[in-house]
């Protein structure tokens, strides 16, 4: 580990729905160091995905602070948050998420044109990638006639292509059995060993917990064990 | 902290950005087959009702006005009071002798435009507009001739009659001979789709067409000039309406902007039509946009998750005008071959269905307008959509 990546310090996030306040997040601080592959556990609603979507910049905290590489988050304008999803963060969703009438290709092709890559460098570089995640071969292929785990893998595979810092993937082994789901992970893990890269993992799958630098829990919108990293 | 954050990241140049997004927009227009040709439907829909109204709308205009139109002359002497070409009124034939003799004036001859009936072999009779031009130029004379030669016009008694007719006038033939106002005609040529409004034309030599009309030889219905090559149409008409007070002198475009006016204000032919163009283009445009939202209410997921990895509203805005632009071309393009197809073979001598090249610019410009104004719903719904649903 080789220091902090993201700070976040005391948030709270309500929802308010038809006047009503639901609190998802309850005082929440947390420090991902870079090079950190954790995960983050705890039932339904306890507000696992609202942590993950404040940290990628899709959600601002009710109060509270974030703070990534030194940014904070929550003082970001929206064009800077979407810059900052951009160039900072590689999403990882529960559903894949991929575009359906695009290639495995071309979906990761996208983002790096979105990034500025010339079109050519960029189907280059999403060749590269789709061939780290084990699909070489399969660069023409539609999402619809991909299996389940090999979407998932396009999906890592586009979370890649901008070379983010901080990846954060939502249950990315739900819908992948054991030998694809521990696939992916590894794949995660092995980027933030070799390359630094800072993963944060929203998880119910406790197959998986062994890979991880430490397994944060979580209930009814609070943090309960932040155990140190490994 | 390890590294600063660079931001703001720079982003591709706006066509970069554009031509990105088409892709995109492109494949997911082309992804789902029936609702591509749905909304196609409704732009191929609204081209050809549009065009198909407005080009016979143009048919119309084109035989109101086309004794006018096909006069290949630039000046008319018409009498007092004309709002229409179609005769019964008289001018002094000095008009056009006055006209002759001005510096500027290359050929002033007279025309006339008499009512007449064709007897038919069964005892019927059928409804003609005689038009007596003088040769051998034969200003405002016959065109479209598909048979004979209008120098026949010189033999005694003679017509050149309207090709699409012949079966309605007793299935006539070259040199086959009809009682025309009760004098025995010998029919010289045929034209083709020279039936006006109304009755169709027949043309005769000047004194013959006079003979039929019962006009008297100082009198003409109206007085054709066409200026020497490089005078000012204009002020040639403006001279001669001052040496011939008892009559109306018009420029060829002044007379066909009064017919029009006269068509548009006293029929209701260009509301009719104008009207039939209009909804053809609501229509289209109701499915265009119908199809358009339900697209990006379908593609909702796609859309979050395009914006949750950093992509603007604009970005998709963009997507959505490609994909506008697309489906206006596409289907402009598709119903412009349709209603060229249906405008070949629906168009007869006596209905014309004009489809002229401003229409295709046009109807480009206005089915992609369309499109762009169509997919403004869906933008408002993309501009709501928010990031963070791809995580719900």
């Amino acid at each position: 580990m080789s220091g902090a990546l993201a700070e976040v310090s005391e948030v709270t996030k309500v929802y308010r729905t038809g006047g009503q306040e639901f609190p998802a997040l309850s005082e929440v601080s947390l420090r991902l160091e870079s090079g950190e592959f954790s995960m983050l556990a705890g039932p339904s609603g306890c507000g696992k995905t609202t942590l993950l979507s404040i940290l990628g910049g899709v959600l601002r905290p009710t109060t509270g602070s974030v703070s990534v590489l030194g940014n904070d988050l929550s003082t970001m304008t929206e064009r800077e948050l979407e810059d900052y999803r951009l160039s900072t963060v590689g999403f990882i969703f529960q559903g894949h998420n991929l575009l359906a009438c695009l290639t495995a290709e071309e979906n990761v092709t996208v983002m790096l044109e979105l990034r500025g890559t010339p079109r050519r460098r960029a189907r280059e570089r999403a060749r590269e990638i789709l061939r780290r995640v084990k699909l070489g071969g399969k660069e023409h292929k539609r999402p619809p006639d991909l299996s389940i785990g090999e979407r998932q893998r396009v999906a890592v595979a586009r979370a890649l292509a901008g070379d983010p810092q901080l990846i954060l993937a939502d249950e990315p082994t739900a819908s992948l059995d054991a030998a694809n789901g521990t696939a992916v992970m590894a794949v995660l893990r092995e980027l933030a060993k070799t390359e630094g890269k800072t993963v944060l993992t929203v998880t119910h799958d406790n197959r998986i917990f062994h890979l991880a630098d430490r397994v944060l829990q979580m209930e009814d919108g609070r943090l309960l064990v932040s155990e140190e990293p490994l | 902290m390890r590294t600063a954050l660079s931001l703001p990241i720079r982003r591709p140049a706006w066509p970069v950005r554009f031509l990105t997004m088409a892709r995109v927009g492109w494949h997911l227009m082309t992804f789902n087959r029936l609702r591509l040709m749905a909304t196609l439907l409704g732009v191929v829909f609204a081209t050809i009702l549009a065009n198909q109204a407005i080009g016979t709308l143009l048919g119309l205009m084109d035989k109101f006005a086309m004794l006018e139109r096909h006069a290949n002359t630039d000046i008319w002497i018409v009498p007092k009071g004309t709002q229409v070409l179609n005769g019964g009124k008289t001018i002094s034939l000095a008009a056009v002798l006055t006209a002759r003799g001005m510096p500027d004036v290359a050929l002033a001859m007279p025309m006339v435009l008499v009512g007449g009936n064709i007897k038919l072999p069964n005892g019927g009779a059928e409804p003609l507009q005689i038009v007596g031009t003088v040769g051998p130029e034969y200003l405002g004379g016959p065109w479209n001739l598909v048979a004979g030669d209008r120098r026949a016009l010189a033999q005694a008694d003679t017509v050149i009659i309207e090709d699409s007719q012949r079966e309605e006038f007793g299935n006539v033939n070259l040199g086959s001979r009809r009682e025309i106002n009760e004098h025995l005609t010998t029919v010289a040529g045929f034209t083709y789709g020279l039936t006006g409004i109304g009755a169709s034309f027949a043309f005769a030599d000047y004194d013959y067409a006079r003979e039929l009309g019962k006009i008297s030889p100082d009198q003409t219905n109206f007085g054709l000039i066409k200026v020497k090559p490089g005078a000012d149409i204009g002020a040639v008409a403006r001279q001669l309406a001052g040496r011939v007070p008892d009559a109306t002198v018009l420029t060829t475009a002044e007379l066909d902007a009064m017919m029009m006016n006269n068509l548009f204000r006293v029929t209701p032919i260009g509301i009719i039509f104008s009207a039939l163009a209009a909804f053809g283009v609501l229509i289209g445009f109701i499915i265009v946009s119908l199809s358009i939202f339900s697209a990006v209410s379908d593609n909702l997921r796609e859309f979050g998750t395009l914006k949750a990895v950093g992509a603007r509203s604009l970005d998709l805005g963009l997507l959505l005008l490609a994909q506008a632009v697309a489906y206006g071309v596409l289907g402009s393009t598709i119903g412009l071959g349709v209603i060229s197809a249906l405008a070949s073979v629906m168009s007869s001598g006596k209905m014309l269905i004009l489809i002229q090249p401003w229409m295709i610019g046009a109807t480009f410009a206005l089915m992609t307008g369309m499109c762009c104004v169509a997919s403004l719903i869906s933008l408002l719904r993309l501009w709501r959509v928010e990031p963070g649903m791809v995580f719900r």
